[in-house]
């Protein structure tokens, strides 16, 4: 027979399903990403449908049956209001799950991660540069699972990088001295201080992140290259990348 | 598995594509077919043909319109107030507006919501139709009726900034407590937006 679980998790993607239920995608802290039947939320007499919705912190109680999880009940612990009232944070949370819901495995539980995205949702939704918490959000997350390019030593011939320009190779994983450059013909020419910062995101603690500041265009630099990164890895392009850029366009008029 | 002669499993296969209808309710639903005058079935057939092919959007507002019509029927009665337009996302929100018999304005259906996710942008929305409906520059105001959900927020927000720069007002439908609803149930969202949008009573 099937069991009970209690978890607390952030409600990554939530599809219709079926007359009145959702599918939900959940990080929870206790299992890691999982799908869950969440049944009759859509009607509004439904007591779970405030801990559905998206982005949602909410806690959970799981059936488990054969291979799928049902919803029995929810409570939203926390909303993140000021990210979907805002525009502009609304397109950058987008973009932010929908990376960690392609990246990440099912079903693999990480304490990390989970604090990591609730802590990322904090940031943005107090109000702190979108761009920069992306970054952070972006580097860390790579870091944790597993992704890190190797930023100190050339990745072909180990030499410790001294110079102001160095060349990065998405497909080798990390920077290269420039008596390796032809190891990879398209690897880009970037600026050191920009892999500097991508150093300094994935080591600095969340903790003090507000007092991490960087120029709009080493961000922008960073951002491209994390981008990058990130297509040779996942080897898709994120749907919500283009959306942000629509409303990063709405936004300069 | 047994089965059907091939009229048969071709019918319940048929009505199993529609939403809502698992395999036993089709095969219920087949078998009532099956059994009702022919003339009733023939009837079905010919609503179902016929409404497939004389209906069309408005190519104003993207309301439904029959056939023979470029616009619909609000497009085109002159006692309706040309200046409101009211956006709902699918055509059954605009006929759930019109239940009310409140609103005399004209309206605007998206066909869909913004889904950054899912990668529905707004280029996939009926937006382009709307901002050339603006620039015939009688519009004084548009009403934004998209759900209340992340997609339809996110939708009217994209819009609202969208049309501030045409310099026309822009406003929001209110969201609060169901008539009839009960305080102690509805969630603490609803309520804080309830209270946001509370009216003096003269």
């Amino acid at each position: 027979m099937g069991s009970y679980r209690k978890i607390e998790a952030v409600v990554l993607n939530a599809r219709d399903y079926g007359e009145a239920h959702k599918i939900v995608t959940l990080l929870s802290r206790e299992m890691g990403k999982i799908d869950a039947v969440a049944k009759g939320v859509r009607k509004p007499k439904s007591r779970s449908r405030g801990a559905v919705q998206w982005l949602s912190l909410s806690r959970f109680e799981l059936y488990e049956g054969r291979g799928l999880y049902t919803i029995i009940q929810g409570e939203n612990l926390q909303r993140f209001t000021d990210i979907q009232e805002d525009l502009r944070k609304l397109a950058y949370a987008s973009y932010l799950v929908e990376f960690l819901n392609e990246i990440l495995p099912q079903g693999e539980a990480s304490e990390r991660v989970f604090f990591l995205l609730v802590a990322t949702l904090h940031l943005l939704n107090s109000g702190n540069s979108e761009a920069m918490v992306s970054r952070m959000f972006e580097v860390k997350l790579l870091k944790i699972l597993g992704y890190n390019p190797e930023l100190d030593n050339c990745v072909s011939c180990n030499a410790p990088l001294k110079e102001n320009e160095v060349l990065f190779s998405v497909a080798l994983g990390g920077v290269l001295c420039p008596q390796c450059n032809n190891e990879d013909p398209s690897a880009s020419r970037v600026n050191a201080g920009i892999i500097a910062l991508w150093k300094k995101l994935a080591t600095t603690d969340l903790k003090v992140f507000t007092r991490l500041k960087a120029s709009s265009s080493h961000n922008n630099d960073l951002q491209r290259l994390v981008q990058e990164y990130v297509l040779y890895h996942l080897e898709k392009r994120l749907k919500s990348l283009k959306f942000l850029q629509e409303v990063e366009n709405l936004y300069m008029v | 598995m047994i089965k059907y002669v091939e009229p048969v499993s071709r019918l319940i296969a048929e009505l199993n594509k529609l939403p809502g209808i698992g395999p036993k309710t089709a095969q219920r639903l087949a078998f009532h077919i099956l059994n009702i005058p022919a003339d009733e079935a023939r009837q079905l057939a010919d609503a179902i043909n016929t409404a497939r092919e004389r209906v069309r959007y408005c190519k104003t507002c993207g309301n439904l319109t029959e056939k023979g019509n470029e616009h619909c029927r609000y497009c085109t009665d002159p006692s309706r107030d040309r200046t409101v337009i009211c956006v709902v996302e699918e055509v059954r929100d605009a006929f759930a507006l019109e239940r009310m018999r409140e609103y005399k304005g004209m309206y605007h259906v998206l066909h869909g919501t913004i889904s950054p996710m899912e990668g529905v942008g707004p280029e996939d929305l009926t937006i382009k139709q709307l901002l050339t409906r603006l620039r015939g520059n009688k519009i004084k105001e548009v009403i934004l009726a998209t759900n209340p959900d992340v997609e339809g927020e996110a939708t009217a927000m994209y819009l609202a900034r969208l049309i501030k720069t045409f310099g026309i007002k822009v406003t929001r439908i209110a969201h609060g407590v169901p008539v009839g609803g009960d305080l102690e149930y509805a969630d603490e969202v609803t309520l804080a937006r309830a209270i946001e949008g509370r009216i003096e009573v003269s």
